[in-house]
């Protein structure tokens, strides 16, 4: 069995009708010089960023089954003129990369997930077995136009961001993770059960008791903690 | 900042290993590189002026809209390369790694909407088409850091086998050229006509990209390949150029000195053909390791993009078994570092090497492998 503790986390979204405002006005929080450039979702995990400052040698995990997806379909519509600054964008990390560079500090430790349904557990399992103190863990998704409406990428645009301890500093969950035989993959809460990124981000947010079921990677449960200093 | 620094104490070993690349398997990969021989042709991008736009391109198939897609074409034919046991369980997870995956599905899609190419569009949907057609039995973990990818999925793997979470990991990477990917780096100026001459100093640099499969296993059990310890760096001073200093290359350096010391290495470098990014990596190799020989091998492969990290050090693994280790493939003086290996050597010499891999926002993974 192998337990750390979760500090309060950073909830944006999600965001639907309303995300291109609600980019806008991340977007006006940052230092004008470094915001220009920046796609949505590197506004939103700037957002994080800001919020949930990166600690000096903190290993850093990012989860996203999508990507940025609005910067792909741009990639995509600039052929045969292929966009290299949407090509450089649309990589798989290139949001949080370009949150990382507008700030201008480098990030020693940096592992970035893909993935459908397991993406939550191998997560998990990676930063909890981190040989650091703590370990700062994103995650985020981005609705796109066309790519939504094909189902190849997310409804909704949320980031999630939460800092990772293993000991108990303020924490607002302990999670245990056990081995063993469990059902397939699923974020069980008492009000049914979700998956991926989606699903784990709203059972953060609401901030109740849940567990995170993955068939190739444990048992994960999140256990209330009281705010405030233990 | 410094480097992170990861331990695998107390014993992380790399044991099966294998790869495809345009040449065949590891052995006649490593023959092939020993002989000098260059896998990258002159192609032409698809959309672009045949005359005009051609770039140096190694491929294991045809870049072309086929579907099911030369990967899958290429993967559905290794099931008894890799190594055999039950894969994509709790104890023997898969990591999956690739800096693509099957994007060349979806701009293909948005070309001829044949809705059938969205099956395998996404990382997590062309995954688990490959455990589908290596029969694991369950979904893989994913890690995609652009050109450093498969590299963080061998540390990821070590890291759950120092924790004991797990009995052993399969390490498998694939990328393969697509039009996507050959058009943005066109896109980014540094695809051109010539052909990659890693770490020479000349006026030009130029890279090749190649298509590559590889793969390795991470386990706690003793063998001839011992995983000492990993260092990581992202400068994120800009998306896709290096710090002008070379900070990231001087962190990882400096981060396994205290681990390398009193140990005889050589290096299997990332040296894929450009000038600045080539000097800088060469320079920071001599000042820490001075002595070691470094060779890169993107000359003949081209840049295998993710899965370059995986490939070359299963190639290396294998130049140790035959104990002859391929030369700088394409690299003439001069050279940035008297240290540039241009022709092939005995690795009996030596007690391990470095496996080296770099990206965009300036990341840089380092392995020490120890062996026999």
């Amino acid at each position: 069995m192998i337990e750390c503790y979760i500090q309060e986390p950073c909830v944006l979204g999600p965001f639907t009708t309303d995300a291109d405002a609600r980019i806008a006005d991340f977007r006006k929080a940052l230092p004008a010089g470094r915001a220009r450039r920046l796609t949505a979702m590197a506004v939103l995990l700037s957002e994080v960023l800001r919020r949930l400052p990166h600690e000096e040698d903190e290993p850093v995990y990012f989860g996203s089954t999508y990507g940025d997806t609005p910067s792909l379909e741009k990639y995509l519509a600039s052929f045969p003129h292929a966009s290299p600054m949407s090509f450089q964008n649309s990589i798989h990390p290139g949001p949080l990369v370009q949150a990382f560079v507008a700030r201008g500090r480098p990030v020693p430790a940096f592992l970035p997930f893909a993935g459908g349904r397991e993406i939550i557990g191998s997560l998990l399992l990676s930063a909890m077995t981190a040989s650091a103190a703590t370990r700062l863990c994103i995650v985020a998704e981005t609705q796109a136009t066309w790519m939504t409406q094909a189902s190849i990428a997310s409804g909704a645009t949320f980031a999630l961001g939460f800092r990772m301890t293993e000991a108990p500093r303020n924490p607002r969950f302990r999670v245990v993770r056990a081995s063993g035989n469990v059902e397939a993959s699923s974020i069980a809460r008492e009000s049914g059960a979700n998956e991926g990124t989606e699903g784990f981000f709203q059972a953060m947010a609401e901030e109740v008791e849940f567990r995170v079921h993955s068939e190739a990677y444990g048992d994960f449960r999140f256990q209330r903690c009281c705010p405030g200093p233990i | 900042m410094k480097a992170f620094h990861w331990s695998w104490e107390p014993g992380v070993w790399l044991s099966a290993h294998g790869c495809r690349t345009p040449f065949g398997d590891a052995t006649a990969t490593r023959r092939a590189l020993a002989d000098k021989t260059v896998a990258l042709k002159a192609r032409a991008i698809q959309g672009s002026d045949p005359e005009e736009d051609q770039i140096p391109l190694a491929l294991i198939h045809p870049m072309d809209d086929q579907r099911p897609s030369g990967w899958e074409r290429t993967i559905a034919s290794l099931p008894d390369k890799l190594p055999a046991g039950e894969w994509g369980t709790s104890k023997r997870p898969v990591i999956v790694t690739s800096s693509n995956f099957g994007i060349d599905q979806l701009l293909a899609y948005t070309r001829d909407e044949d809705a059938r190419r969205l099956a395998v569009a996404l990382p997590h949907t062309s995954a688990e088409r490959v455990a589908e057609l290596l029969g694991w039995s369950g979904p893989p973990t994913l890690i995609s850091h652009a050109c450093v990818s498969s590299s963080l999925g061998i540390l990821q793997a070590a890291q759950w086998i120092r924790s004991r979470v797990v009995e052993e990991v399969l390490v498998f990477s694939f990328d393969f050229v697509s039009p996507f990917v050959a058009a943005g780096f066109a896109s980014l100026k540094i695809l051109n006509r010539g052909f990659p001459m890693p770490y020479s100093d000349g006026v030009i640099g130029s890279i090749g990209l190649g298509d590559a499969v590889g793969w390795v296993v991470v386990s706690r059990t003793p063998g001839p390949f011992r995983l000492i310890a990993s260092a990581t760096q992202n400068e994120m001073h800009h998306m896709t150029a290096n710090e002008p200093a070379g900070s990231g290359f001087e962190g990882v350096c400096d981060a396994l000195a205290a681990d390398a010391a009193g140990r005889r290495l050589w290096i299997k470098g990332h040296g894929t053909g450009t000038l600045d990014a080539g000097r800088l990596e060469a320079n920071a190799f001599e000042r820490c390791f001075p002595g070691a020989p470094l060779v890169s091998w993107k000359g003949s492969l081209g840049h295998t993009l993710g899965t370059c990290g995986l490939v070359e050090t299963a190639v290396s693994m294998s130049s140790v078994e035959a104990g002859e280790v391929p030369g700088t493939v394409g690299g003439r003086a001069p050279v940035f570092a008297g240290t540039v290996a241009l022709d092939a050597f005995s690795p009996n010499a030596f007690q391990g090497f470095l496996s080296f891999s770099s990206a965009f926002g300036g990341a840089h993974v380092l392995h020490l492998i120890e062996h026999d």
